[in-house]
């Protein structure tokens, strides 16, 4: 074993093709062009609705299509800086040859945090409630149990939690990539010590704010309910989606030639088992959820469940296990297909199809729902939207965003080296052995 | 092979070798029992002798001899249970979860933590006999064919749920505890003679230290890792839906599950502190469960601690904002109402107390870490106190609000039951190995390999130990 210890460590920096940055426009302009056609084609003729009602639907769905695909990037792009503050407070060493990834991921949360904040300030603001039940002019004041929640949910201290949670988050992913940059150029402990404190003072902050994210931005949709494991489940969205992008990325980079001798197929046996393992922890996540309403049956909880298990968002449900569980539990059981690229690049679509479709299913069935006077027949002020469907729109806005995420991820990798040449677990990381 | 980077912490100190390993982790089995040992194991069998008596005057005289009322009809005895439940987790975390995340420190301390596991399990169990009442008719919840009538267990119920999670988890972390411990009980064999060593050759089950023998071992481990990492979750997760499943306000709510899992691991990790953190000077392992180590117990500790606060104030969030005046009555009872005092203990020893290991002195001076477990174990066992008997006492109807008062028999169960606990443990500790020798011994460091690798090194940055 005397030449296994004996690395190559040597500047390594991701060129930033054209044929790449092509794909990347493509992916945005032929994004947004569907997402326009899809606005402008679409005329609904909902059923027993006015046409007063059926006006207000484009609008909902074009700013609910661009607050949950924008919501889905930015919360990988945190949970890839969420991974690398998790990873320096355990003093992980076998991530270390592919942790630019991660930190390229996070470069994108700034344009994340724009697009959430525009599009709920756009909804609650320009639009006076939009895509926001309760952001609608006079409902809190007309609903009785929407009356309560005044203290908490109202629309400056909204907008601004939001603006200095994401600003926080934001400026902690900056220094986290600025000290791994800086420590390429001086080498030593000092930037390494230097993450170690920010990273634990982000996971504590990041503990308390992102609950109070996912409640206002995808729970306070449907305003009257609420589930306290809310949280952590949309946190086990974001954070096996960003895994499941950093696995992608890896074999793109290895497959094209970079990486050779530093990331192994160790490190994507390493990535499988955690998109396997954190699949199974969403799972236990939806199913704590899902089986405590199911089975208390209480009007008010049960509610959230009625339009997405039995209504018309049916499909989407039952695809949502199947993608986010069956597959990944099923087929990345096996080590041989964490390590094979084929199967990866599989199981890693399906997932994030499958999670894309989650925070579809959280924002959807809430944001299309109309605004009606709260009366004894209708004590929710609700009129309930049948599902629309996955159109243009929502598409297009993938498309927008994939495009966005993919051109502003591989732009910063091709700034820096490929892997921080002098990280103190760089050679651990190269030769990482899972051993089995 | 792996490498390991130079600012890495050696995980045994002393420059022990192999044979030092066997020879300072058998002294207390292959030496007569220590004056300590003997003070140490008649207290606590004194005090067994305490829940021996108490449990018998429960088993005569039926539930009556507690302080039960018909609002509050579940207290003490399930408090205790959970307590006593979530105490296990720790070790399974140790062995399973952390074996996958291949955190090599946990070899010096998962073989107590296993077997602390096993016997707080046993404790937690013998809450679940004597609540019943009808102890001898204890075969009841399991579900057995139509042979003594047409009933069959509920099914929907969770607690026939539990009584599948807790067997399966004390089963598969017996089987774990015991394959690891094989071939450490060989090597006792070896050293051993006459009958001990008769009796620990029939606990040996054969192991001859062959590749073939190791392979398995390995395999097995691996597997069982694998078993018992998602056991690790059900367990509690199944146990907070003893309440989580009801219509109970403060009982019903989404977060149960996680929040339970992460207590348990919390109050786990308190009690392998209060443990080992006594037992490495007792037992001489200093070298062994090094400071590093309950450095990072302690860390683990403040992580589970804050995860747990972090959803005493979700819950509390949002019940307030839930709107539903229920779920804010019994939060606010909680905090505020008759029992408030233990409300803030509970927030006190989980939430607050464990921000103290952001400190390095809090995590490198033992006596503060064993009086900072104590804490632990106090707070986790009133936050199931809070959690059960607070949501009970003032339940729907007013007129029926009433206030429960343990007996001096429940508080002898209570503390008969440390007495239990630690009597096992006393036993384990002289007869058995407290410490995996077998994996230890792969953790040492080989210097002399080291020095051998220097010269091909140029080319990196470091140089480091290497392990084959």
């Amino acid at each position: 074993m005397a030449h296994a210890t004996t690395v190559q460590i040597r500047e390594e920096k991701f060129i930033f093709s054209d044929k790449a940055k092509r794909l990347a426009f493509i992916l945005m302009g032929a994004g947004l062009l569907l997402a326009l056609i899809g606005y402008f084609t679409y005329h609904p003729q909902v059923e027993g609705f006015t046409d007063e009602q059926n006006h207000h639907l484009p609008i909902k769905r074009l700013l609910a299509s661009i607050l949950f695909n924008g919501y889905f990037f930015f919360i990988i792009a945190t949970c890839a800086a969420v991974f690398l503050a998790i990873s320096q407070v355990a003093n992980a060493g076998w991530y270390v040859a592919i942790r630019r990834i991660p930190e390229a991921m996070s470069s994108f949360m700034p344009i994340g945090a724009i697009v959430v904040f525009g599009v709920v300030f756009l909804s609650l603001v320009v639009f006076h409630g939009g895509i926001y039940h309760w952001g609608h002019d006079g409902v809190m004041e007309a609903d009785p149990l929407l009356a309560k929640k005044t203290w908490y949910l109202n629309k400056p201290f909204f907008l601004i939690r939001l603006a200095v949670f994401t600003a926080f988050w934001t400026w902690c992913a900056t220094m986290i990539r600025k000290y791994s940059q800086n420590e390429d150029q001086i080498g030593g402990l000092t930037n390494f010590d230097k993450t170690f404190k920010l990273s634990a003072a982000f996971l504590v902050v990041f503990g308390f704010t992102f609950s109070m994210f996912a409640w206002d931005i995808t729970m306070s949709v449907d305003a009257h309910w609420y589930s306290t494991i809310f949280t952590i489940y949309n946190f086990a969205t974001g954070w096996v989606s960003a895994l499941t992008v950093i696995y992608l990325i890896t074999w793109y980079l290895r497959s094209n030639g970079y990486l050779d001798g530093i990331a192994s197929d160790e490190h994507m046996h390493d990535l499988g088992k955690f998109m396997f393992a954190f699949s199974v922890f969403w799972t236990y996540m939806w199913t704590a959820q899902f089986l405590l309403i199911w089975y208390a049956n209480i009007p008010e909880e049960v509610a959230y469940y009625k339009p997405r298990m039995f209504g018309s968002y049916k499909f989407f449900f039952y695809i949502n296990i199947v993608l986010n569980f069956v597959v990944p539990f099923f087929i990345f059981m096996r080590r041989g297909a964490k390590r094979s690229r084929q199967v990866g690049v599989f199981v890693g679509t399906c997932i994030l199809i499958g999670h894309w479709n989650d925070v579809f299913l959280m924002v959807m069935p809430g944001a299309m729902n109309l605004a009606a006077a709260v009366t004894g027949d209708n004590p929710t002020g609700i009129i309930e939207t049948p599902s629309q469907g996955i159109g243009l729109m929502e598409i297009g806005f993938l498309g927008v965003f994939a495009g966005l995420f993919l051109y502003i991820t591989l732009n910063a990798l091709s700034k820096a080296n490929l892997y921080p040449t002098k990280h103190p677990f760089l050679k651990e990381s190269i030769l990482h052995d899972t051993g089995v | 092979m792996s490498y390991e980077s130079p600012i890495r912490e050696p995980l045994v100190t002393g420059g022990k070798t192999y044979a030092d390993v066997t020879r300072d982790i058998l002294r207390p089995l292959e030496n007569n029992a220590s004056k300590s040992w003997w003070i140490g194991f008649s207290v606590s069998a004194v005090v067994l002798a305490i829940w021996i008596a108490a449990t018998t005057w429960t088993m005569l005289e039926g539930i009556g001899a507690w302080g039960l009322n018909k609002t509050v009809g579940w207290a003490f005895d399930i408090t205790n249970f959970v307590f006593w439940v979530g105490i296990g987790h720790a070790g399974t975390l140790i062995s399973a979860v952390l074996l996958l995340f291949r955190q090599k420190w946990r070899m010096s301390i998962n073989r107590s933590a296993e077997a602390m596991t096993i016997f707080a399990v046993i404790c937690a169990a013998s809450f679940i006999l004597s609540h019943m009442g009808r102890p001898w008719v204890a075969y009841w919840p399991i579900p057995l064919p139509n042979a003594f009538g047409t009933l069959w267990v509920n099914f929907n119920s969770p607690l026939v749920w539990d009584v599948f999670a807790i067997s399966t988890y004390f089963s598969v972390s017996l089987v774990f505890w015991y394959i690891g411990l094989i071939p450490d009980i060989a090597t006792v064999r070896d050293r051993a003679e006459g009958l001990r060593k008769f009796i620990y050759n029939f606990f040996s089950m054969g192991w001859n230290g062959s590749t073939r023998t190791w392979h398995r071992y390995e395999m097995i481990s691996l597997i069982l890792a694998g078993i018992s990492t998602p056991l690790v979750l059900s367990v509690h997760s199944i146990v907070s839906m003893d309440f989580a499943t009801s219509l109970v306000p403060g009982w019903h709510t989404t977060i149960f599950p996680p929040y339970f899992v992460a207590g348990a691991i919390f109050s786990g990790f308190g009690m392998v502190l209060t443990l080992l953190v006594i037992g490495r000077v007792v037992l001489k392992q200093e070298n062994y469960i090094t400071m590093g180590h309950l450095d990072a117990m302690c860390r683990i500790v403040m992580l589970t601690g804050t995860m747990v606060g972090l959803a005493y104030i979700t819950e509390f969030f949002v019940a307030a904002y839930s709107g539903v005046e229920y779920e804010q009555y019994a939060f606010i009872n909680r905090a505020s109402g008759p029992y408030w005092w233990s409300y803030w203990i509970m927030m006190t020893c989980n939430l607050i107390a464990p921000q103290v290991f952001w400190t390095k002195w809090a995590r490198s001076t033992p006596w503060f870490i064993f009086l900072m477990s104590i804490i632990v174990n106090i707070g986790m066992w009133f936050e199931r106190f809070v959690i059960i008997v607070t949501s009970l006492h003032r339940d729907f109807i007013p007129s029926s609000w009433t206030m429960y008062t343990p007996t001096i028999t429940e508080f002898a169960i209570l503390i008969g039951s440390f007495g239990l606990f630690f009597t096992l443990y006393f036993l384990f500790c002289k007869y058995l190995p407290t410490i995996n020798m077998a994996e230890v011994k792969s953790i040492i460091p080989t210097h002399a390999h080291d020095e051998h690798h220097q010269e091909a090194d140029h080319s990196t940055i470091e140089k480091g130990a290497a392990h084959g």
